[in-house]
């Protein structure tokens, strides 16, 4: 089978040849796999070591944002960004929202770097597209995001406490956010057509310990957002993979009824998001992908760790199948390549019980 | 119990930042004393970490309880100073070295505010050198680090490494998205909290 078959026999609930494993890794997790693997291209290193990988296809702005006069970039919403170090990890931390300081709705009319969403590379995605099709990979994208953005936008603590304290501010920035977005998405599914395979719809909703919203919250904001993206992609007949970190469990009831199909990444060490009761309660309604610890067994734990952190995955997410495991998010920089290399055979090498 | 005072420790309760600062310019002006209004102050924000931690209210909440509190405080702090009442205890708290991340660690910073504790905040990005010229300058009772990525946890290691060598009374507690109870005592930590309310329990038992 191709890794796009495996992959969407197992979304279908058929018969796989094996498992298929996918993979979220950080720039830095690429580069010890290319040293380990001796490919330097993303998707022959893919292919080589048998991962099924499901291939982003994220649009670049083209239009330039950056002010020439500062030494700063901005992100596609134009939100300051800068690289950082972490230890053994580079990444971009975002800088002061722009929309921190706006009061009123009517002042997001005057905002200056609303992205415009004919102004995306599509050319550049649909040649990303094909390339994967020529390895049998499946495709995911755009990302899109409701409140994540808004968060980037506004600052995360002015935004959490929108949520309470400037509801109608809040909606009228979402407004804006996510009309543009439908825009990008509809461009996707009408142009790539059959080389598109899953929408990806991201807002995390969860801390480590609790969910990050009340849940009126969430259903007045951000579930019938996320149902009229669910329903526009399953209308082109393309399933959604939509991504929550953290303890989100009281919100996948609403996940489901707004119409996410696959549920990503599974933080199982997270209060209510355990592995066995996630599945005995919505896994007849959900297909499940990630799941593989990321905190503490992929990047600090021996390899026998990891092989049966791998293996409880699959023994309870993807019990009788419905399961595609992967890295419980981006495996950070500094994880031991035998420990990738552990989760990735366990999961080519399980045998389920019949 | 005085009505402006009820209405403050409600408007924290609530959120409510502006009646929490006109309940506290109320109960100043008619007289009550510094105490009683921080005390006020002090039950609403209790109330609101004993919420929080059964899962009841969630970071929003807390936040824009601890909004209002601010409000409250900017008006309080300074006849508190001037009236010679400090806080008996008192926490030096940081970001460990690597790590740009502060949203939980503003949110113990603020409900160990709620629960008057003298709070020396080093921000974010902090090496085990300042921590250590904190605690020589702070003489505190307890030091709190805070990571959020899977990086940094070498960095928290080291940072408790040495600040254990001082030879001064303090005790260490450590939190995060990625840190539990087995790292904290591996590491050399006396104490680990998983959330901001517990966090507040902890550092009063280690003072204790």
């Amino acid at each position: 089978m191709t890794p796009r078959e495996r992959i969407f026999n197992t979304l279908n609930r058929q018969a796989v040849d094996r498992v298929p494993i996918d993979i979220w890794h950080t720039p830095e997790v690429l580069e010890s796999l290319k040293s380990y693997t001796g490919k330097n291209d993303e998707l022959e290193l893919y292919n080589k070591l048998g991962i099924d990988k499901i291939v982003w296809l994220l649009p670049q702005y083209q239009k330039p944002i950056s002010d020439p006069n500062e030494d700063k970039s901005h992100d596609t919403w134009g939100v300051p960004t800068r690289k950082v170090r972490s230890g053994q990890a580079t990444y971009h931390e975002f800088g002061k929202g722009p929309l921190a300081d706006y009061e009123e709705p009517e002042e997001l009319d005057d905002y200056p770097l609303w992205p415009d969403p004919d102004k995306f590379d599509y050319a550049a995605v649909k040649e990303a597209a094909e390339r994967a099709r020529q390895f049998g990979f499946p495709t995911l994208g755009p990302w899109i995001s409701h409140f994540e953005i808004y968060c980037h936008m506004r600052g995360m603590e002015n935004a959490l406490m929108d949520t309470i304290a400037e509801p109608e501010f809040l909606d009228a920035a979402l407004d804006r956010i996510e009309n543009i977005q439908t825009a990008i998405l509809e461009r996707y599914l009408k142009e790539f057509g059959d080389q598109l395979d899953f929408v990806f719809i991201a807002d995390d909703m969860g801390t480590q310990e609790s969910q990050l919203i009340s849940t009126p919250a969430y259903e007045r904001h951000l579930k019938p957002r996320l149902k009229r993206w669910c329903d526009l992609s399953h209308a082109h007949g393309k399933k959604v993979l939509f991504h929550s970190d953290g303890a989100a469990r009281n919100f996948v009831p609403h996940l489901i009824e707004a119409g996410i199909d696959i549920l990503n990444p599974i933080q199982h060490l997270c209060p209510g998001m355990e592995r066995a009761e996630l599945k005995r309660d919505f896994g007849n309604q959900v297909i499940f992908h990630g799941g593989i610890e990321n905190q503490h067994a992929l990047p600090f734990g021996s390899v026998d760790d990891v092989r049966k952190e791998t293996q409880t995955c699959l023994e309870t997410l993807g019990a009788g199948g419905g399961y595609i495991p992967c890295s419980c998010h981006n495996i950070q920089a500094g994880t031991p390549v035998e420990n990738i290399i552990a989760m990735i055979e366990t999961a080519q090498g399980y045998q389920p019980i019949q | 119990m005085n009505e402006s005072l009820n209405q403050l420790t409600a408007a924290i309760k609530a959120g409510k930042r502006k009646i929490a600062r006109s309940a506290t310019a109320e109960a100043l002006e008619a007289g009550l004393s510094p105490q009683s209004v921080l005390d006020a102050l002090t039950e609403g924000m209790n109330d609101v970490g004993k919420r929080f931690k059964a899962n009841e209210i969630f970071v929003p909440e807390v936040l824009v309880a601890a909004r209002a509190m601010q409000k409250s405080m900017d008006l309080l702090e300074p006849i508190l100073i001037a009236s010679g009442i400090e806080p008996k205890f008192s926490i030096v708290i940081g970001t460990v070295e690597g790590d740009l991340h502060d949203i939980g660690k503003n949110l113990v910073t603020m409900m160990l505010k709620g629960a008057n504790f003298k709070v020396i905040d080093l921000g974010v990005n902090v090496t085990a050198e300042t921590f250590a010229n904190a605690v020589n300058e702070h003489n505190p009772n307890v030091v709190g680090l805070s990571a959020l990525l899977t990086t940094t946890m070498p960095a928290m290691e080291s940072i408790v490494s040495e600040l254990n060598k001082l030879n001064a009374p303090f005790k260490i507690m450590v939190g995060g998205a990625p840190i539990t109870q087995e790292f904290a005592e591996q590491i050399g930590a006396d104490g680990y909290s998983p959330d901001a309310a517990s966090a507040v329990e902890l550092a009063q038992k280690l003072c204790a």
